[in-house]
């Protein structure tokens, strides 16, 4: 009894394995050109608004496009499921490959496996580091250098004989929160004076708890702008803010544009809103189809944002998907 | 000549005993560190001692609250896991329940559900998941920490399930006050989160020393088959303690979210469940169990609360906020060592030895 159960599991095992590399074999013969193209899309996942309708978007556009789009998120921001995913994608020879990298660094090898290859990689959001061009086929995403600079320009305007503030950032370490900051610094008038910048790991409610204790820390220095590098951390802000009765008083500017964030701007808990635009899907799969059909792309496609006042907020607020 | 200093030896050595045995209680260092703490923040911050009253919360305000605030979500989790932890188990999943709860509390809010309903939900909620952390660990006898990592990834992935991924936002609905309230309203002046998870971890610890739960608990931790010799039912026990855990950890939760109003599905409650087990740890209770102490637990998650804020008054630079965290954190181990805190009687000891062995000399 035993044995003809174990002969019969390996019969299974060992023609499972047969059916498998025949599947494979047909798979890859017609491949032929009508055949449709195989994208891979190395993802984040669930991370906040910004992400959702991002990848959202990115998933629907492709479908549109016609392409076939394998959808693979990581968990927690985990780069190395990102390069086990990318590898796998690499080894199953798909067409192209989409990458929303966590982190900016740590690229390089897996790249050069895709180059060997030769399939093309189009980076979205986030760049790499060192950025090596000739390892990537394009890279789309709207500017963050740019958002910063326009949290600058704003306190600059606001404030033309100079002001006391603060800066909520992200994670340390991350190229999205190094490149809003330098954005920022470039921009920043020197009568301007950043009282402190302190890591809120873009969470509302620890961004809540940091600006109640920076509040209470410079108290005496007239807070008057705070510039948090993202929506949840400014909405986190804001409550503090309010908590401590300067409702009004401390400019808050944040990055990102989502719905909840569009909502406080016009309820004046924010003060302006840089939209960091997540909907680049449809140029995103234009790339990708073009560069499959041989044609040359710009390296670098910044995607166009918008900054947003609670005037403005208020016009497209009804129709913000996300 | 000898008669003298064996007299003024003799005379203060109630004193002495009395310090020796402060210094050897670990709560003591655990009081020493916080002071510390205290103390580091008032030199950097002249003004962070100081109390006002704002009219516009109906409380008090100023640093020291907005950490006790901030410290009522530790000590919910924190007395939870000291009850695991002295079963000799681990409950890893306290900071996916957090967020768990509170992904169910705004998303019920948000669509229109009252508020007294989505927070029962939301206990309710905590209540089955560190249920089925108990009836795995006591029923089917898995590992706590398997069964429980298990439960860490399952329930953010839950979290994220019931707010299909997105960041829920119950700031702007109307008939949320009550929950509002419970994390960012005062009672006397107080933070009404603070006072609410004080009474919670009195209501634990009377039920654990004035009734026998407490010995059951730690017998438990001990050895579960004396026990269960003895008369006790090991596997209510284990399975009771994970359903209070869980049950905390959904206050938890809910005074995260409830602060802001927001659930953050990859933020709420991350790491959380390292700060529970430090916090543990710092108040003395053994993580291989049979023996634990709640005021412990607690003092250890008002320093944790406390380092934090620390992190913020000293303007540490945010690169470096883990490296800090960790260095306060070995450094209050250190200090409760028994090894260190037997230093003084080692010293005293050696001493002894020197002086005997001159006196023979001579």
């Amino acid at each position: 009894m035993k044995i003809s159960w174990k002969k019969g599991i390996a019969l299974v095992a060992a023609s499972a394995t047969l059916f498998g590399m025949a599947a494979c074999g047909s798979s890859s013969s017609s491949d032929g050109d009508d055949a449709k193209k195989t994208v891979g899309f190395v993802a984040v996942g669930p991370e906040g608004g910004f992400r959702t309708a991002n990848e959202n978007d990115v998933q629907d556009a492709f479908k549109t496009a016609g392409f076939d789009l394998i959808y693979s998120p990581t968990q927690n921001s985990d780069q190395q499921k990102q390069i086990q995913a990318f590898n796998k994608f690499v080894n199953d020879e798909v067409d192209a490959i989409v990458l929303s990298a966590t982190e900016a660094t740590g690229w390089e090898d897996s790249l050069k496996k895709a180059k060997e290859a030769e399939i093309p990689v189009v980076l979205l959001d986030r760049g790499i580091e060192p950025n090596d061009t000739d390892l990537y086929a394009a890279h789309i995403g709207p500017s963050n250098t740019w958002a910063g600079e326009q949290a600058a320009e704003f306190v600059n305007e606001q404030f033309p004989d100079g002001a006391n503030g603060f800066v909520l950032e992200g994670p340390a370490g991350l190229s999205v929160v190094n490149d809003r900051r330098s954005g920022w610094e470039s921009k920043l008038d020197s009568k301007q004076k950043v009282l402190e910048s302190q890591s809120a790991n873009w969470s509302t409610d620890e961004a809540k708890t940091v600006t109640a204790g920076l509040l209470d820390k410079h108290k005496s220095q007239n807070v008057q702008f705070i510039f948090a590098q993202n929506d949840e951390m400014g909405l986190g802000a804001a409550q503090a803010v309010d908590a401590a009765g300067l409702k009004g008083k401390v400019k808050i500017i944040t990055i990102d544009g989502t719905k909840p964030a569009l909502q406080a701007l016009i309820d004046g808990d924010l003060s302006l809103v840089i939209e960091y635009n997540p909907i680049f899907g449809e140029v995103a799969a234009q790339t990708v189809s073009d560069i499959l059909d041989g044609k040359t792309v710009d390296k670098d496609i910044v995607v166009e944002s918008k900054v947003f006042t609670a005037e403005e907020a208020a016009k497209v607020i009804d129709s913000r998907p996300y | 000549m000898t008669n003298p200093t064996v007299k003024r030896v003799a005379e203060p050595s109630a004193v002495r005993s009395f310090i020796q045995r402060i210094m050897r209680n670990q709560l003591t260092w655990s009081v020493v560190a916080l002071i510390a703490l205290i103390v580091l923040c008032t030199i950097f911050d002249r003004q962070f001692l100081s109390l006002s009253y704002n009219p516009r919360t109906g409380g008090l305000s100023g640093p020291m609250i907005t950490m006790l605030q901030e410290s009522a979500r530790y000590l919910m989790i924190a007395t939870g896991m000291t009850l695991v932890v002295s079963t000799s188990g681990i409950d890893l999943s306290v900071g996916s329940v957090m967020v768990v709860a509170g992904a169910i509390s705004m998303q019920l809010l948000s669509t229109g559900t009252n508020v007294w309903l989505s927070i029962l939900v939301a206990l309710g909620l905590g209540l089955v998941l560190g249920a089925i952390n108990g009836a795995l660990v006591s029923l089917l006898g898995l590992q706590p920490f398997i069964t429980t990592l298990i439960m860490m990834l399952a329930g953010r992935g839950l979290a994220k399930v019931i707010t299909s991924g997105q960041n829920t936002d119950a700031s702007t609905v109307a008939g949320g006050e009550p929950l509002k309230w419970i994390a960012n309203g005062f009672v006397l002046g107080l933070p009404a989160n603070f006072i609410i998870a004080v009474i919670i971890v009195a209501l634990v610890g009377l039920l654990a020393r004035k009734t026998a739960m407490g010995m059951m608990i730690e017998s438990v931790g001990i050895n579960k088959e004396a026990s269960r010799m003895a008369g006790i039912n090991p596997k209510k026990i284990l399975f009771l303690v994970y359903v209070v855990s869980g049950l905390l950890a959904a206050v938890a939760g809910l005074f995260a979210t409830a602060s802001v109003m927001r659930v953050d599905v990859s933020k709420t409650g991350q790491d959380l469940e390292m700060y529970a087990i430090l916090a543990v740890v710092i108040g003395g209770t053994s993580l291989l169990g049979g023996k634990f102490s709640l005021l412990g637990s607690a003092l250890g998650a008002i320093i944790i609360a406390m380092i934090r804020k620390t992190i913020i008054t000293l303007g540490i630079d945010s690169a470096a906020t883990p490296a800090f965290f960790a260095v306060v954190v070995i450094i209050i181990c250190v200090m409760q060592a028994p090894k260190i805190r037997n230093l003084s009687a080692e010293f005293k000891r050696k001493n002894a030895i020197k002086a005997s062995q001159k006196a023979a000399i001579a």
